[in-house]
């Protein structure tokens, strides 16, 4: 066909055009592809590591731990696949708290990189990033600090208690051996008591321990036999814990058997249906998400049977400690009673040797007397000495043997006496128990009833955040290529109607010939599709490849996940070339088909040249009559060709735009960290107290705060993050803050208007009574999401189930979470909840070193009451690492947006000049230099830029507020402004394009041969 | 002849298209003389335009010399060349070429605003005989107006050579006549030198000098001591 020869042909005279077509398609195609493919990329990749790697798909959890028949129960629970239960226990390697894991069997399993996993006990799989951190390799041997050696308070006074009762035992021995007369019996009962004293007090120690979960291994010692990923943790967030610094830092993997509990901590769940499905898809998380909250109540009755359980074995044990310390009660009682007897006995034992002594010392007397007597009666023949003497010795012998018994009658009083005072002892001992059961028996009335969580995926901190990352880079996606496509369409648009009008004659030709309208058009759609089709799939490969890949290597610093997977994704392929072919193919065509509309004869006379026009500048005589005709002729050409005008001003307006969102998403993203950890909070840390905080905890904890050196300021704050708030969305990253005194506070953040150096004040005084109205300050995005401004009321659900009515007093400044600030004795007024500071907020000295703050808050975390520590660096630092990664996918769009403001500028600078090739030539045979032809040209090119450049960077600000908050999560404000610089920048790169464009311009300018001027007007 | 006001002498033009070179113009030799009314004519193809190119300055000779009031043009440089169509060369187009963007007065002033002595625009429109169209741009005025105005706007140059390619090419026998006209009253009444390219050998009468060009060379060249007026020829 001669027709399509004449096609080919065509694309080798305009190699220019058709490249420059064929690149805009190809950065098109390449960015909008690239970009929506790259989150379903990160998406699939890490999809397949989950399923790979077993993945729970649902996590049950309960205070109490579970049974091995709740194992069992789960295992049958209709939908589930496999369930498996998994041990885990918080410990310490020097300061870095590791979270101890038992090897699973069929979920989660570990990813190896290096070694293997562990066979026997005293082997371990460390986490990489405990490598990292502590520069481990397999065949190192690591040490956990074991809890029972470690936690000294608990173990000294258990130590002391033991040696107390030793003591008692070997007392009760000595007397048990002094013991020879009849009254032993009584002490050795004494000495049970003791023993049944002990007993009870180990006993009840034995439920608290069951209640806090035993956290001993076999081993503490381990060989690392193998470095692993875990798919449980695929961000570098390992959790917190009430352990150390309270911040995990890695997890360790150990053998089943090194855990001798008889409960789990987790039960791991695979189900049925899931098995066809793909992670992160709606499908799956709706699937999951309603899975998990059918399950709840069956969990509930996991935890309250688990409940009912414990619960029974400590009644049970102290009921038995019950009865013994009645036992005790009795014998003591007994004793008791067997002392009065003996003492009644000795009574009357002493009563008799009374007697006896007083009738001894009668007759003593009675001897006297008659000794006396018969001593009166001198020369007495008969002094019966020999009878004396005998009584005498009857008397001696008779003493003797009463002060035998008095001995034996005080050595028994003596006994009883000691006896008494071991019972009295044993009473008090008896009393210390009845006081400790009463204890114990409160603890258990007490006893926490547990509580169960059934958590699908969605509560995972990795597999979230990586979604929320795969889903920025899809916002990104949704919003550039748009204007992308846009003003590569308005480009090719431009393009291919200038071709047609290039070919007017030849199409009259052809026409007169007798072709019809699709065979000659065949020759501009198909010049079009070929160009857009070949610029789409050349787009499409490198697009696919290299924007993901690059967007994901940006990623892979913050999640562990195995090399990346590109997934076909024909749908999104089709769309994006289909899109660009359709485009530029449809305005080939459209374009082609208004010409092809008119008669051959017109078509071959030369098209009327369009009429000159005055402009309004002209009324304005002062500056026109000033004005050289070149500049004269540009003026009124630029309102002359008013489709070529805007469509260069969109052009170039559209490639500033992007430039400055792109600069100005950089700004915005960097600048949000330091406005808000600068700027605006001013803590280092903050400490949450735990609910049931008892207040002299609370006040040693604000003591231990107060005493170090190295705290500059510190202050209690009251926090709260509300159970539901503003309809159904989830309040992520909400919280309530309630403040005594607002002066102090704020010293620790400021709050103020956005652009304002003005203090707000928290209002207060605003309410007084249970269920009044609140007054409070709402952070922007807030209000912002939720609609609110000044005057609104909103009611909140606090944790506690309090509703409370607020009203928003103002809106201020803030960028990452949301909060809502009121003051304490307001909110203390209308929830009548006695509420409690509940967080400590600290700011440390500038000299404070990060050993000193590790220690601190080591202690801290330590001090009962305290829940949990955090560290506003180690949130900066996540916030830096993600936006960092962002900071990529901006750098792409950067250089995009580049590239598309130069193939734009340098299109339609070349359509311009081809447009005005004749007017060019006649101005060089009126004897114009080459310089002054191309200002000719520059003139417009420049008023074009400078218009398209204002326009941009007017649009390029509302686009970034715009996309920013699509961008943007809940819980995050980025920056709204762009930074001089950026503008400047986007305005300079621009101008150096337009500028650069203008050079090349030039050198076709002097190509142009005078000649054309004589030719006839095509 | 050595004293003429424009000289082409043995003029060569070689194009080089692909292996084959082609003359265009193969020794051209004739003289111009100053304030006469010259016509170029010659079929198509022959190598007018390229002569006329050559003494307009859009292009230069492959060998020979061209003198243009005793200045040798076929040496000139690109910079030269262009000052020598901006001061010396008036050029009158067969499509007029005005800047559509401009009135007719404006587009006079355009040329103007670049010569060193121009005459004033609206004198030159009153030459012409458009004075009362200064104010028109060029999509209303008719083709014969249009091509009053790019006369008038190569004359306000005060140009040494007025060099017209066919001017009455896209005219129609009147206006064609009447454009003609104000051409030779230019040589005869102001004194310019006028050369008018054609392939119409009819107006050849009312020319001082006609060279006819054929085959690169020049073919004949034609003294009219007594040239017929303009109004007094039909074709």
């Amino acid at each position: 066909m001669v027709i399509i020869t004449d096609a080919l042909r065509a694309i080798q005279k305009s190699r220019k055009r058709f490249i420059s077509l064929l690149l805009l398609v190809m950065l098109a195609v390449a960015f909008l592809s690239g970009l929506r493919t790259t989150s379903p990329d990160m998406k699939y990749t890490a999809s397949k590591y989950y399923e790979e790697q077993k993945l729970m798909d649902i996590r049950l959890i309960s205070t109490l731990g579970f049974m091995e028949e709740d194992l069992e129960k789960v295992s049958s629970y209709e939908g589930v696949l496999w369930a498996e239960g998994s041990r885990q226990t918080d410990l310490q390697i020097d300061n870095l708290v590791v979270s101890v894991f038992s090897m699973p069997e069929k979920v989660n399993l570990l990813y190896l990189k290096e070694g293997r996993l562990p066979s026997k006990n005293g082997e371990c799989v460390i986490d990489s990033l405990l490598v990292d951190d502590l520069g481990l390799k397999v065949g190192d041997v690591i040490t956990l600090n074991d809890p029972d050696n470690d936690e000294e308070e608990d173990t000294d006074s258990d130590s002391d208690k033991d040696a107390d009762s030793k003591k008692d035992t070997e007392d009760d021995d000595e007397i048990l051996e002094d013991e020879i007369t009849d009254n032993d019996d009584e002490i050795l009962e004494d000495d049970e008591i003791a023993e049944d004293d002990d007993e009870i007090v180990e006993e009840i120690d034995v439920d608290t321990d069951i209640e806090l979960a035993s956290t001993s291994l076999n081993d503490y010692t381990y060989t690392i036999v193998g470095i692993a990923d875990s798919p449980l943790y695929v961000s570098v967030d390992r959790g917190t814990s009430s352990v150390g610094t309270g911040t995990i830092s890695a997890f360790i993997y150990v053998p089943e058997s090194e855990f001798d509990w008889d409960y789990y901590t987790a039960i791991y769940l695979i189900l049925d249906k899931t098995q066809d499905m793909e992670a992160y898809t709606s499908e799956y998380e709706d699937y999951t998400k309603d899975f998990a909250k059918s399950m709840e109540d069956f969990a509930d009755g996991l935890v309250k049977s688990r409940y009912d359980y414990l619960h029974d074995k400590a009644q049970d044990n102290l009921d038995e400690a019950k009865d013994k310390l009645k036992d005790a009660q009795d014998d003591i009682d007994e004793a008791q009673k067997e002392i009065d007897d003996a003492q009644k006995e000795v009574d009357d034992n002493q009563a008799q040797i009374d007697d006896a002594n007083s009738q001894l010392s009668d007759a003593r007397k009675e001897l006297e007397s008659a000794k006396e007597a018969y001593s009166s009666m001198i020369g007495s023949a008969y002094y019966p000495q020999a009878q004396f003497d005998e009584m005498q010795n009857e008397i001696d012998e008779k003493q003797a043997e009463i002060d035998d018994a008095q001995e034996e009658i005080d050595k028994a009083q003596k006994e009883i006496d000691d006896a008494k005072e071991e019972v009295e002892d044993g009473k008090l001992e008896i009393a210390d128990a009845q006081d400790k059961i009463d204890d114990a028996q409160k603890d258990i009335d007490d006893m926490d009833t547990g509580k169960s969580y059934v958590l699908s995926r969605s509560a995972n901190t990795g597999y979230m955040s990586y979604k929320q990352d795969a889903e920025k880079m899809g916002d990104l996606a949704n919003v550039f290529p748009v204007i992308f496509y846009l003003v590569a369409a308005l480009s090719c648009l431009t393009s291919m109607t200038r071709m047609v009008e290039d070919h007017r004659g030849e199409i009259g030709a052809l026409k007169a010939l007798g072709y019809g309208y699709s065979m000659i058009s065949i020759k501009y759609i198909g010049y079009a599709f070929l160009a857009s089709f070949t610029g789409g799939i050349i787009g499409l490969i490198w697009g696919n490849i290299l924007l993901p890949i690059l967007c994901f290597e940006a990623w892979k610093g913050q999640y562990t996940l195995p090399d990346f997977q590109i997934v076909l994704q024909p749908k999104i392929y089709l769309f994006s070339v289909g899109i660009a072919v359709l485009a530029v193919t449809g305005t080939a065509y459209l374009s082609s088909r208004v010409e092809l509309q008119a008669r051959p004869a017109t078509l071959m006379r030369p098209r009327a040249p369009k009429a000159g026009k005055r402009v309004f500048l002209e009324k304005i005589g002062f500056i026109w009559n000033r004005l050289k005709f070149t500049s004269k002729v540009s003026y009124r050409n630029l309102f002359r060709y008013k489709q070529r005008f805007w469509m260069t001003v969109i052009g170039i307006a559209g490639c500033t735009a992007l430039l400055v969102v792109g600069l100005g998403l950089y700004d915005s993203l960097y600048t949000v960290i330091d406005k808000q950890f600068v700027d605006v909070t001013h803590y280092d840390a903050y400490l949450d107290v735990d609910s049931d905080a008892e207040d002299s905890q609370i006040e040693a904890i604000d003591k231990m705060i107060e005493d170090s050196t190295i705290v500059a300021d510190h202050m209690a704050i009251f926090t709260d993050s509300p159970s539901y708030a503003f309809g159904e969305d989830n309040p992520i990253g909400t919280y309530l803050i309630a403040v005594k005194d607002y002066d102090a506070f704020a010293n620790f953040v400021s709050i103020a208007h956005r652009n304002e150096s003005d203090k707000v004040t928290i209002p207060k005084g605003t309410a007084d009574k249970a269920g009044a109205r609140l007054k409070a300050l709402f952070t922007e995005k807030l209000a912002d999401i939720n609609g609110l401004k000044k005057g609104d009321v909103v009611e909140i659900t606090m944790s506690d189930d309090t509703v409370i009515s607020i009203e928003v007093a103002d809106i201020v400044e803030n960028y990452v979470y949301n909060y809502i600030y009121m003051d304490f004795d307001d909110l203390d007024a209308i929830t009548e909840d006695n509420l409690q500071n509940n967080r400590f907020i600290i700011r440390y000295t500038d000299n404070a070193t990060d050993k000193q703050i590790d220690d601190l808050s080591s202690s801290l975390v330590a001090m009962d009451g305290s829940s949990s520590y955090t560290r506003i660096n180690s949130v900066v630092d996540r916030f830096r690492d993600s936006l960092s990664a962002v900071n990529v996918a901006v750098g792409i769009i950067i250089v995009a947006a580049a590239a598309l403001a130069f193939i734009v500028l340098y299109n339609l600078t070349n359509i311009n000049i081809s447009e005005r090739v004749r007017e060019l030539a006649t101005l060089k045979v009126l004897g114009f230099t080459d310089k002054e032809t191309t200002n000719y040209i520059y003139r417009e090119n420049t008023v074009m830029t400078l218009v398209g450049l204002l326009f941009g960077l007017v649009a390029g600000k509302y686009l970034l507020v715009w996309l920013m908050s699509t961008v943007e999560n809940n819980y995050m404000m980025f920056g709204r402004s762009v930074s001089l610089r950026s503008y400047l920048l986007a305005a300079g790169l621009t101008a150096g394009f337009s500028l650069f464009v203008n050079i090349i311009a030039h050198f076709s300018i002097q190509k142009i041969d005078m000649v054309e001027s004589l030719k006839s007007v095509e | 002849m050595d004293n003429s006001y424009i000289r082409f002498e043995n003029v060569v033009k070689q194009y080089n298209m692909g292996e084959v070179p082609i003359k265009a113009v193969d020794g051209a030799d004739f003289t111009i003389d100053k304030g006469k009314f010259t016509i170029i004519v010659g079929p198509s193809g022959a190598g007018k335009t390229t002569v006329l190119n050559m003494l307009g300055g859009m292009d230069v000779c492959t060998s020979g010399t061209i003198v243009v009031d005793d200045v040798l043009v076929s040496d000139f440089n690109r910079r030269q060349l262009t000052m020598y169509r901006r001061y010396d060369i008036g050029f009158v187009f067969q499509f007029y070429n005005l800047i559509q963007n401009l009135t007719a007065k404006e587009n006079v002033e355009l040329a103007a605003q670049i010569c060193k002595d121009p005459m004033d625009a609206l004198e030159a429109l009153d030459i012409v005989g458009l004075s009362h169209r200064v104010n028109n741009f060029p999509a209303q005025l008719s083709g014969g107006e249009q091509q009053r105005v790019a006369i008038a706007r190569a004359i306000a140059k005060n140009p040494k050579i007025l060099l017209c390619d066919e001017p009455t090419g896209a005219l129609d026998y009147v206006t064609g006549k009447q454009i003609l006209k104000i051409l030779q009253d230019m040589a005869r009444k102001k004194g310019i030198t006028v050369v008018v390219i054609t392939h119409n050998s009819a107006i050849c009468p009312m020319a001082d000098r006609v060279i006819h060009i054929r085959n690169g060379k020049a073919d004949k060249i034609d003294e009219n001591p007594h040239p017929t007026d303009i109004e007094d020829i039909e074709w």
